[in-house]
């Protein structure tokens, strides 16, 4: 028999030997992606409760008419740049914040209800922010000189990069899914996910091991033609139906689905009595879509005690700011399209905050904004087109208010932040926002990497707007 | 008859293999690598194309002869069309595009971006329109058949939604066209 030479020589016993170490290994590696996380929320304080509410502004939103410089030199500057969609200066809402540029700015006239919160420093903007591979100047844009993200400018892959906060490789899991997927060991329980969107599956909040569960606007999801009892028709239907979930599959597959179904109606079920009563704050929202998706995140922000939850993280979304045309009214530019999401945006967001309060959690609960992009601050006639750096608002009772974070573009055409008609360079990358939020609801330092796995590419991990 | 000697019959076999060793070199000697360019070329049968000073170059791009004209957007805008049968012949020019680039997606930015790209500004210098084509303005974009840019709406990487400002020539009513693939 031959004698075993070397190290790539297989015997049995070798191979048996290297299995084990292999599984040893894993179990290895499983105990030490433990200990991270458990170094990740040790020691949480007693009643320590946090959420996050990510509102996803599809199709693109136009921030340079959200937030406008009200004095006489920027508003010229402004007013020059956008042609047919500047917004008069004389109906802008000031707000009392400052600004590291020196200007004053004021809010789109359809916002009084985030005027209010601004004035009281529970909302601001983030200026200029957007999907960055690494900081770029305008030089390197146009020498190509560094990694741009992909797709620059497209709605699917600029909302996907947004959302997954890493624009320079395909998509896996979004960077609310990898924060679930550290954090919830916070959680008491896990009847119900952490990750709750209130608008269907989204990239944002897809992790690896903590599942998004989606509810509508009304409530849970639950499977129609269901009842209980063996009397009726419906009732056997869902007795045959249960029996079928629980009975043993013959393969992976099949016992996966059966688990995800089963988990799917306990859970629908579960969210389903926690939303069945009557509300536990007053607040009136506005009867939109908008407003009825934040209406429900409050119910069940309400009911995180009883489901024994510390950490949630939620996704609401309202599409229609894809304005190349007919974005604002010809000779009366406060009102229109873009006038009217607005004006749904400051009127729910108001009222969220507003049950929050009431419900005692203000500080508790961080809502910032994301959209696809911002837009081309030039006019295509009576619209904006894709554009890249954009400003978001970001909401809650634990803001450092007063002031504007980050840069505003130099609101020349082709100027120094410009890559054509206004598409702004963003001076600060969708890492760093979303990173001062992950600091917050309690990654460390440490751990930042893990959810934000570009982070270290950039100055400020932590951009100080939330205490 | 003699039977040939062992020298004789080695000789012969080299001499053979030798013959047979040059011939395959030389059929497996590398050529540069073509793009798969998906129009054929255009033959010399018709009238020659206007020169190229007859329309406006696209910016950044080099004006050497074309040895390979594409012919997909020969038909552009052409009496016997209509604004639907071109948009058709532009969106075959983006899924042309991408079968050269398919790890890249759809080229960016705005119509004269991409219609640089389109033209030759690109990696492997494919001109899918060809630069002295009648459909480019003198900003370098490409325009419908009533001279209006067309409006490229970049909806994802591998899809790309084009519009016509139609004969009013502005976007956003009745009378304007569009394909979405």
């Amino acid at each position: 028999m031959k004698t075993p030479s070397g190290p790539h020589d297989p015997t049995r016993r070798r191979f048996v030997g290297q299995c084990c170490a292999a599984v040893g290994a894993t179990g290895l590696l499983s105990a030490l992606a433990q200990l991270r996380v458990l170094g990740a929320v040790a020691n949480p304080p007693a009643g320590d409760y946090k959420a996050i509410v990510c509102l996803f502004l599809a199709g693109g939103n136009d921030a340079n008419n959200l937030i406008v410089p009200s004095d006489t030199a920027g508003y010229n500057a402004y007013a020059a740049g956008r042609g047919a969609l500047a917004l008069p200066r004389t109906g802008l809402l000031g707000v009392n914040v400052t600004a590291n540029d020196g200007h004053s700015y004021g809010l789109h006239p359809a916002m009084p209800e985030l005027q209010a919160l601004f004035n009281q420093g529970r909302s601001t903007v983030m200026a200029n922010v957007g999907t960055l591979c690494v900081p770029t100047t305008k030089a390197q844009y146009t020498a190509r000189s560094v990694p741009l993200p992909n797709q620059l400018f497209s709605h699917n892959d600029q909302q996907v990069e947004w959302q997954s906060s890493l624009p320079d490789r395909a998509f896996t899991t979004g960077w609310g899914g990898r924060l679930a997927d550290l954090v919830n060991a916070f959680n008491q329980n896990n009847a119900i996910s952490m990750s709750i969107s209130l608008n269907g599956q989204n990239s944002f909040q897809v992790g690896n091991t903590v599942a998004q569960y989606s509810v509508n606007s009304t409530g849970a999801v639950a499977m129609s033609g269901t009842a209980t009892g063996t009397t009726t028709l419906a009732g056997v239907r869902t007795k045959a139906q249960s029996d079928l979930l629980a009975a043993q599959q013959p393969g992976l597959m099949e016992t996966a689905f059966a688990t995800q179904t089963t988990s799917a109606i306990s859970d629908s079920a579960l969210v389903s009595g926690f939303l069945s009563g009557n509300p536990t704050f007053s607040t009136v929202f506005p009867t939109t879509f908008l407003g009825s998706q934040l209406r429900t995140i409050a119910r069940l922000i309400a009911a995180a005690p009883q489901l024994g939850l510390r950490r949630q993280v939620f996704f609401a979304r309202v599409g229609g700011w894809d304005l190349h045309d007919d974005q604002v009214v010809a000779g009366n530019t406060g009102t229109g399209a873009h006038a009217n999401l607005l004006s749904d945006v400051s009127k729910s967001l108001a009222a969220f905050y507003n049950a929050t309060v009431e419900l005692g959690v203000g500080q508790m609960v961080t809502t910032f904004t994301a959209s696809d992009f911002g837009r081309t601050f030039n006019t295509n006639g009576d619209g904006s087109d894709h554009g890249w750096g954009s400003h978001h608002l970001i909401m809650g009772g634990a803001l450092r208010g007063g002031q504007i974070y980050g840069r505003m573009p130099d609101w020349t055409i082709n100027g120094p932040d410009d890559t054509g008609r206004g598409r702004w360079i963003p001076s600060t990358s969708v890492d760093e926002y979303s990173a001062t939020m992950a600091s917050w609801f309690g990654v460390s330092a440490t751990n930042l990497p893990v959810v934000l796995p570009n982070i270290g590419r950039f100055a400020n991990p932590n951009l100080g707007f939330l205490g | 008859m003699r039977r040939p000697s062992t020298p004789a019959i080695i000789l012969a076999v080299f001499a053979l293999l030798a013959w047979w060793m040059i011939r395959t070199r030389s059929a497996t000697t590398p050529v540069p690598p073509k793009p798969a360019v998906v129009a054929p070329a255009v033959t010399s049968s018709g009238p020659n194309p206007a020169p190229p000073t007859a329309a406006p170059a696209v910016a950044g791009v080099a004006q050497a002869p074309d040895p390979e004209r594409s012919t997909l957007l020969d038909d552009l805008n052409q009496p016997a069309g209509t604004i639907q049968s071109d948009l058709r012949l532009v969106q075959e020019v983006f899924v042309a595009w991408r079968t050269n680039f398919p790890r890249d997606g759809n080229p960016v930015g705005e119509n004269a971006d991409m219609t640089r790209a389109l033209a030759g500004a690109n990696a492997l210098n494919l001109a899918l329109v060809p630069r002295d084509h009648s459909a480019l303005n003198a900003a370098g974009e490409l325009t419908d058949r009533w001279g209006t840019p067309f409006r490229f709406h970049q909806l994802a990487g591998d899809r790309m939604e084009i519009r016509s400002a139609g004969p009013d020539r502005r976007f956003g009513n009745a009378d304007d066209a569009m394909l979405t693939p």
